[in-house]
């Protein structure tokens, strides 16, 4: 007894060594982290006056009557931005499943699509801000779709639109088609990451399910539903809570342009803050009842 | 027996076409599916590469012909003016430099600060780990933008509780607390692990590092190895996957950062805050720049990262299936 006492004194001295070694980062997220988030919330209730040094004085809860009330266009950027949020998830997602899938298997050239297709977590931010401004993603197929412009590289594009038009589809159809079409290289270009977390999942699930699900006599589609996507459930997880971070937080949606306006060009910072805190609380809604969805709908389904 | 030889013959003749049927459905429909790939993969590949060629092809272009429409992607006449022009603009060997002094050491030093951090977090029990946890969660949820403005004022007067006024009152001496345009703003983060995007480093590092062998842990300990030594000689050694992971992410996001030395660093210009006030003014000021050296500033801003990254390519995607990134 005495002796298993002195046995987990000494490893409960051996563990309060992970104190030294979080030490800095308790320290920074004191700093850094904790002090600053609770700061920027008071700043959501308070008036600051630049021209003094900052200084804050508290006035309840007027910003936010501001914003919702006097401002015309946080409302319906706010809506702008979720519903991009939530139009563009599905799509995203599926498509690096997609590529997940394709560059996982066997083929001639898969060191170099695999290379290719991790290129969008490279070249991010202003590089392709500018790139869009030049015209330089309209890549000839999609030219049409995302109207032109000035462009002179339109020549043997396919006029999706007209496409679009003769088809004869319900108007809300064709506009949402549209709308996806519009952005199309946004979409592709923010897969990266998740194909490469999906492809991640996918080398490690064992042989032998597959094995399993071809004597069973399973088809391509059966094995995917059946073995892949419930062995890539933690995975799609964090694909999930990825993506939509990404997507709320990108800088050209357009509640973020308009408070990065507000913030680095006219140097509003109370309602500025009030209006990302208002942003990410509905965010944080939206993506705690899609996640919440998905561990009621699927995970419980398949364990 | 007769009887038996010929029912022998029709089974077997039977088997043999139906398989020779089945192998020829079997071969035609794997050519429509790797047709199909190769299409939807060459067609996705050239979306994603449209960019870059376009980049390469309007920097080497002569600014005369930017407009022809008869070129579409092999100019008429080279040039390297445009890169030229795009030097001047970035103001280039200032802000490289400056790009390695603020970014890329703080991007290494972050890289070890995380590896420590993580390695307290997931090798050890201690009370207080599960706020900790969860605070590693918030840092990765909570955005770099909501933190930014209470950071600036934390910068431009830094007082953490009152410390250094302490120091001031007890030991009569002037500390100049104003961290804003020092590179202390940038490296003080990275050190204390919260700097750019610390919190999924520690989440990949952590993964990692509490899916290696208990086993290793406890020989290391057993030979008299203490936890700073069992760090550094079995941990950091066995664990290079995670380490290739976390540095190439880091060094990319450090690269293509803007916010940061845009907002605490006025005076140490980086090749990202460069490229966006270039790329603002030109549209802004009516600067005359034509967009052919703004494709070759673009070209010259991802080249390193490109070879960077093409070097190192192969063995990351092996690296980042090997990581448990994902579970």
């Amino acid at each position: 007894m005495k002796l298993f006492q002195k046995q987990s004194n000494l490893i409960r001295n051996r563990n309060r060594w992970g104190y030294v070694f979080c030490a800095h980062w308790i320290l920074g997220l004191a700093m850094f982290f904790v002090v600053p988030t609770v700061t920027s919330i008071y700043y959501v209730f308070s008036n600051i006056n630049v021209g003094q040094g900052m200084k804050t004085t508290w006035v309840g809860l007027e910003n936010l009557h501001y914003i919702f009330n006097s401002d015309k266009n946080f409302v319906n950027n706010m809506a702008a931005s979720l519903s991009y949020l939530v139009t563009s998830l599905p799509i995203i997602l599926s498509l690096s499943m997609v590529l997940a899938l394709i560059l996982n298997s066997k083929f001639r050239g898969r060191v170099v699509f695999r290379a290719i297709f991790f290129l969008p977590v490279i070249i991010t931010g202003s590089v392709v801000m500018m790139l869009m401004t030049n015209n330089a993603v309209n890549a000839p197929i999609f030219s049409a779709a995302s109207g032109g412009g000035e462009s002179t590289y339109t020549e043997g594009a396919i006029n999706f639109q007209e496409i679009l038009v003769n088809l004869d589809l319900p108007a809300q159809i064709r506009t949402l088609i549209a709308g996806y079409l519009a952005k199309v290289f946004n979409l592709i270009w923010s897969c990266g990451i998740q194909t490469i977390l999906f492809l991640a999942g996918l080398q490690s699930i064992t042989a032998q399910l597959y094995e399993v699900a071809k004597i069973e006599g399973a088809n391509r589609w059966e094995t995917f539903w059946f073995i892949e996507v419930p062995m890539l459930r933690n995975i799609i997880m964090l694909v999930l809570l990825y993506t939509m971070i990404d997507l709320v937080t990108e800088r050209s949606t357009p509640l973020m342009t308009q408070v990065s306006n507000l913030m680095y060009k006219q140097m509003i910072y109370d309602r500025s803050s009030a209006m990302l805190w208002i942003y990410f609380l509905c965010a944080g809604a939206i993506m705690g009842l899609i996640l919440f969805l998905y561990n009621r709908l699927c995970i419980k389904k398949w364990e | 027996m007769t009887k038996f030889n010929k029912l022998k013959q029709f089974t077997l003749s039977g088997r043999e076409s139906s398989l020779s049927v089945y192998k020829v459905r079997k071969k035609t429909v794997s050519l429509i599916s790797s047709i199909a790939r190769y299409v939807f993969l060459i067609a996705f590949s050239y979306t994603l590469l449209y960019p870059i060629l376009f980049m390469i092809s309007h920097a080497i272009r002569d600014p005369m012909f930017f407009n022809d429409p008869t070129v579409q992607w092999i100019p008429k006449a080279y040039t390297f003016s445009n890169f030229q022009s795009a030097w001047v603009v970035l103001q280039m060997p200032t802000s490289l430099f400056n790009t390695i002094t603020v970014e890329v050491i703080s991007s290494l030093i972050s890289i070890i600060a995380c590896g420590v951090a993580a390695y307290g977090l997931a090798c050890f029990k201690f009370r207080g780990q599960g706020i900790l946890n969860a605070l590693l969660i918030l840092l990765i949820l909570v955005p770099f933008s909501m933190t930014l403005i209470p950071n600036f004022v934390n910068y431009y007067n830094f007082d953490f509780l009152g410390l250094f006024t302490l120091i001031e009152k007890i030991f009569k001496v002037e500390i100049d607390t104003n961290l804003l345009d020092t590179l202390w703003a940038v490296y003080l983060p990275s050190i204390t692990a919260v700097g750019l995007k610390s919190g999924l480093c520690i989440y990949i590092y952590r993964q990692f590092y509490r899916a290696l062998p208990k086993e290793l842990f406890e020989a290391a300990w057993i030979d008299g190895a203490g936890p700073l030594l069992t760090y550094v000689r079995i941990v950091v050694p066995s664990s290079g996957v995670a380490l290739l992971t976390v540095s190439l992410l880091s060094i990319i996001w450090h690269w293509n950062d803007y916010y940061i030395a845009q907002m605490f660093l006025t005076n140490h210009r980086t090749m990202a805050v460069e490229l966006n006030d270039f790329f603002m003014h030109h549209g802004l000021d009516g600067v005359v720049v034509s967009a052919d050296s703004c494709m070759a500033a673009c070209l010259m801003f991802v080249t390193p990262m490109l070879v960077f990254y093409l070097i190192l390519q192969k063995r990351f995607i092996a690296s980042i299936s090997a990581t448990g990134i994902v579970g």
